[in-house]
C-alpha cells in the first residue's frame, strides 16, 4: 500500500435517474503502482472512459474512494491534476490556434514558465516531426496530426501519471511506434501509464499489467502471462473469452443466412 | 481588441484575486478565448465572417433602439424617473440578449476535455465565462446607451458623463450576475438533459417576448402621462436595480441629493461587487458540476406510447407512396423532435406569428376577443392565414444542422434521385408543424366567428401548403440536414419574410374572395388538393436528383 500511487475503492458511477438510470461502474477496486503500464481494456460501454474521466477529475460526482498520490480525489483534485496528464479519446482541441499557441496555453495552465513551455513544446513538436507546422493553425490538420498534438498536450507538464484514452487513433504506423517507445520510456522513468485501447496487440506488447472490465466490473487483472490460458493464448482471444460471445462464428453465420433469406 | 480587453481585465487584477481566482490562468484563458473569437477559419470562412457581420449588425440595431429609448426616456420630466426607465429598458434588453444568445457561452461544455483535466479551479472557470460574456454584453450596452449618453453629455456636462457610463457597465454586470445566479439555483432543482431543455424553452419564450415587446409596448404606452410624473422613493424602490443606477448618475450632479439617493447609489456599487463575491466564491462549484455533467454519457431510453406509434405508422402508410418516402419522413420526424437548435429556430415563430397577426390587424388589446370578433371579413381571414403560416419556419430550417458532415450518407446511397426522401421529409414537417397549428386554429376561429369559417380555414391551410411547396421548388432548397446552421443567410430570411408577407395577403385575399362566391370554395379546395398531390409532390419526387 505504501508504494501505491492510485487507490480505488468500490468506485461506482451512474448516469441518469429513476428508470433511465444507467450504472456504468459497479464497484471497481484497484491498486496501481508507479512505473506500471496499465492496459485498461474492455468492450464498448464497459466503463473504461468513465473510469479515466473520474480519475482525471472531469467527472467529480462518483461513489467510492479514490486516492491519488495519497490525496483524496474529491477533496484535493486541483493538487492531483497538477501531476497528471490526460489524452482524451475525442479530438478536443482549440483548433483555431497554432500548435505553439495551444501547447504554450496548456503549459501555462500547469504553471510552467514561458521558457520551459517553449522549450518543451519545441522538443515535443520535433519528436513528432511537426516542426514545420509549429505556426500553422490546427483547423487545417489531419486527424493524426491533431492526435499528436493531444498527446503532446497530455505530457507537456511532465506528469507522474498519464491517462490515455485511445491515444493511437488516427496515427500512422511510424507515429504508433514512436508513441509506444515514448510510453515505455516514461514508465522506466517511474511514471504510471494508464492506457485504454481496443488495439489488443499493442496492449499485449507494452502493458506490464492488464485490467479487463466488463459491465462495470473488473473481470481480469494481472500480467498477460498470468492471464493467458491454453485456450486463450493471445489477448484478443482472452478478451473474447471473458467478454464476448462464445458463439461468434455461429452468430456471423446466422447474420449472413438472414441476409440471403431476405 | 484582445489587448484592449486585457487592459480592462488587468485593472481588476486585485479584486479578481480576492475572489479566489488564479489570475495568471484567468488572463491566459481570456486571451485564448478572445483570440479564437477574433480568428476566422479558412474552411468556415463565411461562417465566421457571418458571425462578425451579424454582431456588427446587431450593434447597429441596438444603437438605433438606444436612440429611441433615449428620446422616450428623456421626454419624462423627472431625471431620476427618466434614468430609471432608461436603465430598466437597458437591463431588460440585456437580460433578453443574455438568455437568448449567451446562455450557450455560459454553459459551453465543448471544451470540457481541454479545461477540466487541468488544474484550473471552478472559480477561475466561472469568472472566465462571466467576463467573456461581459465583453460582448459591454458592447451591446454601449450601443444601447450611446445616444442617451450624448444627450446626457450635452444637457448636463461634467463628471456625470463618466458616472453614466460606469452605471451602464454596472447594469451589464448586475444583469449577468442575477441571471447566472438564477440559472445556478434552477440547476439545483433540475439537472442534466432537463436543464438543457429548460434553457432551450426559456430561450424560445424570450425570443417571443422580445419580438412581442418591441412591437406591442410602444403601442400600449401613453407618453403624455409620464411627462409630469416624478419618482417618489418607497421601501420597495430599494429592491429595483434600475433605480440604484439612476440614483448613482443623479448623485454625480451634486444637486438635491438626499439620504435616499445616497443609499440607492451605494447599492448600485455594493450589490454587484458583493454579488460577484458570493457567486464566484460560494456557487462556482455548482457551476463546475453543470459543466462536468456535459461529459457524462447519460442514456435516457426514448419511449413512445404504443397507441401513438400505431397512429403515426398508420398516417405514414396512408400518405407515403414508397418505403424511401417513409424513411425520409422518419428521419425528418426524429431529428426535428430531438434537435434543440432546430426547436429554438422554429418554435418562436409560432408566438411571433400571433404577435405579427395582432400588429397587422391592430385589434384593441384591452379587449382582444371582442375586437377580433368585430373585425371585417378580410381581417379575420388574414388572421387565420398569418397564424397558419408559422409552420413555414420548419420548412425553412429543414436543410440546417450542426453536423453537416453526416450528409455523406446521401452521396453514398445507391439512389438515382432524392425526390422520395425529400417529399417524405416535407410530409413529416407538414404533419408535425402545419396540421397541429390548423387544428388548434380551428377552435378559436369557430369560437370567434362560428363554424361557417371552417371551409375558409381549410382553404387557407391548403393555400399555405401550396405556397411553401412552390417556394421549395423555386428555391431548389437543399436536402434535409445538409447545411451548416451558421451559414444561414440572414438576408435570405428577410427576403423570405417580405415574400411570405405578400403571399399571405394574396392567400388572405383569395380566401376572402370565396366568401362572396361560396360555390368556388369547393372547386378551389379540390383544385389545391389535386395540385399539391399531383403536380407538386410528383414534381418534387421526380425532379429532385442531386444531393
Amino acid at each position: 500500500m505504501e508504494n501505491t500511487q492510485i487507490v480505488i475503492r468500490n468506485l461506482k458511477k451512474s448516469y441518469g435517474k429513476g428508470n433511465g438510470k444507467n450504472e456504468v461502474l459497479k464497484g471497481i477496486n484497484l491498486n496501481i503502482h508507479p512505473g506500471q503500464i496499465i492496459g485498461y481494456i474492455g468492450p464498448n460501454g464497459a466503463g473504461k472512459s468513465t473510469t479515466v474521466k473520474i480519475l482525471c477529475g472531469i467527472l467529480p460526482d462518483f461513489e467510492g474512494e479514490v486516492t491519488i498520490f495519497g490525496k483524496d480525489l474529491k477533496k484535493e483534485s486541483l493538487e492531483i491534476k497538477k501531476h497528471i496528464g490526460y489524452v482524451p479519446e475525442t479530438g478536443a482541441l482549440y483548433d483555431l490556434l497554432t500548435p505553439r499557441e495551444y501547447l504554450s496555453f496548456i503549459g501555462t495552465l500547469y504553471g510552467l514558465d514561458k521558457d520551459k513551455v517553449e522549450s518543451r513544446a519545441g522538443n515535443l513538436l520535433s519528436f513528432f516531426g511537426m516542426e514545420k507546422h509549429t505556426d500553422q493553425r490546427m483547423d487545417t490538420f489531419s486527424k493524426g496530426m491533431k492526435q499528436k498534438i493531444l498527446i503532446m498536450a497530455g505530457i507537456i507538464n511532465n506528469p507522474d501519471i498519464i491517462f490515455l484514452d485511445e491515444p493511437l487513433s488516427g496515427l500512422d504506423a511510424n507515429a504508433v511506434l514512436l508513441v509506444k517507445d515514448l510510453l515505455i520510456r516514461m514508465a522506466k522513468d517511474g511514471k504510471t501509464i494508464f492506457y485504454c485501447s481496443h488495439l489488443m496487440d499493442v496492449v499485449e506488447k507494452i502493458s506490464d499489467r492488464i485490467i479487463l472490465i466488463n459491465n462495470g466490473n473488473v473481470v481480469a487483472d494481472g500480467t498477460f502471462n498470468e492471464l493467458k490460458t491454453e485456450k486463450a493464448d493471445t489477448l484478443e482471444m482472452l478478451f473474447a473469452q471473458l467478454t464476448g460471445r462464445q458463439d461468434n462464428e455461429i452468430s456471423t453465420e446466422n447474420l449472413f443466412n438472414g441476409f440471403h433469406e431476405n | 481588441m484582445v489587448q484592449f480587453a486585457l487592459f480592462f481585465v488587468r485593472l481588476f487584477k486585485i479584486p479578481i484575486q480576492w475572489l479566489g481566482v488564479d489570475y495568471p490562468q484567468f488572463e491566459i484563458l481570456i486571451r485564448i478565448k478572445l483570440t479564437m473569437d477574433f480568428r476566422s477559419s479558412p474552411t468556415g470562412f463565411q461562417t465566421s465572417g457571418m458571425k462578425k457581420r451579424s454582431f456588427l449588425y446587431q450593434l447597429f440595431t441596438f444603437s438605433m433602439f438606444g436612440l429611441l429609448f433615449g428620446i422616450a426616456a428623456f421626454s419624462v420630466g423627472d431625471l431620476l424617473l427618466s434614468l430609471t426607465i432608461f436603465f430598466s429598458i437597458i437591463m431588460v434588453s440585456l437580460t433578453m440578449t443574455l438568455l437568448s444568445e449567451f446562455t450557450t457561452v455560459l454553459f459551453d461544455q465543448r471544451d470540457n476535455y481541454i479545461l477540466l483535466p487541468r488544474p484550473v479551479n471552478h472559480r477561475t472557470l466561472l469568472l472566465l465565462r462571466l467576463v467573456h460574456i461581459q465583453f460582448y454584453m459591454g458592447f451591446i450596452a454601449l450601443a444601447l446607451s450611446l445616444a442617451t449618453g450624448i444627450m446626457v453629455a450635452i444637457k448636463y456636462k461634467g463628471i456625470i458623463i463618466l458616472i453614466y457610463f460606469i452605471a451602464v457597465g454596472l447594469s451589464t454586470w448586475i444583469t449577468l450576475i442575477f441571471t447566472t445566479f438564477i440559472y445556478l439555483m434552477i440547476s439545483k432543482v433540475v439537472n442534466g438533459e432537463r436543464f438543457k431543455d429548460f434553457i432551450s424553452y426559456t430561450q424560445i419564450v424570450i425570443a417571443i417576448i422580445i419580438f412581442g415587446s418591441y412591437q406591442l409596448i410602444p403601442r400600449l404606452l401613453d407618453a403624455g402621462v409620464l411627462k409630469n410624473v416624478s419618482l417618489s422613493i418607497h421601501w420597495w424602490t430599494y429592491f429595483l436595480p434600475p433605480v440604484w443606477l439612476a440614483a448613482l448618475v443623479k448623485l454625480s450632479l451634486f444637486t438635491d441629493n438626499t439620504t435616499s439617493i445616497l443609499l440607492l447609489s451605494s447599492l448600485a456599487v455594493v450589490v454587484p461587487v458583493s454579488g460577484a463575491f458570493f457567486l464566484v466564491k460560494s456557487l462556482s462549484k455548482g457551476f463546475g458540476n453543470i459543466l462536468s455533467e456535459g461529459s457524462s454519457e447519460s442514456i435516457t431510453p426514448l419511449r413512445r406510447g404504443k397507441m401513438r406509434e400505431r397512429f403515426t405508422d398508420g398516417i405514414k402508410k396512408f400518405f407515403c407512396v414508397s418505403e424511401l418516402e417513409k424513411a425520409g419522413w422518419n428521419f425528418a420526424e426524429a431529428t426535428t423532435r430531438r434537435d434543440r437548435k432546430f426547436k429554438q429556430s422554429v418554435y418562436p415563430y409560432f408566438g411571433i406569428m400571433i404577435v405579427f397577426a395582432i400588429v397587422i390587424l391592430k385589434p384593441d388589446l384591452k379587449n382582444l376577443a371582442v375586437s377580433l370578433q368585430e373585425k371585417n371579413e378580410f381581417s379575420k381571414y388574414l388572421f387565420m392565414v398569418i397564424v397558419g403560416f408559422s409552420g413555414n419556419a420548419a420548412i425553412i430550417q429543414l436543410p440546417y444542422t450542426d453536423t453537416p458532415e453526416a450528409a455523406w450518407i446521401y452521396k453514398a446511397l445507391p439512389l438515382k434521385g432524392y425526390g422520395h426522401l425529400m417529399t417524405g421529409a416535407i410530409k413529416a414537417i407538414l404533419f408535425r408543424f402545419f396540421i397541429p397549428v390548423y387544428l388548434l386554429l380551428t377552435v378559436p376561429s369557430m369560437l370567434l366567428w362560428g363554424s361557417s369559417v371552417l371551409p375558409q380555414v381549410a382553404l387557407g391551410c391548403l393555400g399555405n401548403t401550396m405556397i411553401i411547396l412552390l417556394v421549395i421548388i423555386f428555391q431548389r432548397r437543399e436536402l434535409p440536414f445538409t447545411r451548416v446552421r451558421e451559414m444561414q443567410q440572414k438576408g435570405t430570411n428577410s427576403l423570405f419574410a417580405i415574400f411570405s408577407m405578400i403571399l399571405m395577403f394574396i392567400i388572405g385575399g383569395i380566401v376572402y374572395g370565396t366568401s362572396f362566391l361560396p360555390g368556388w370554395i369547393t372547386v378551389l379546395i379540390c383544385g389545391l388538393v389535386a395540385g399539391i398531390i399531383v403536380l407538386i409532390f410528383r414534381f418534387i419526387r421526380k425532379s429532385w436528383i442531386s444531393a
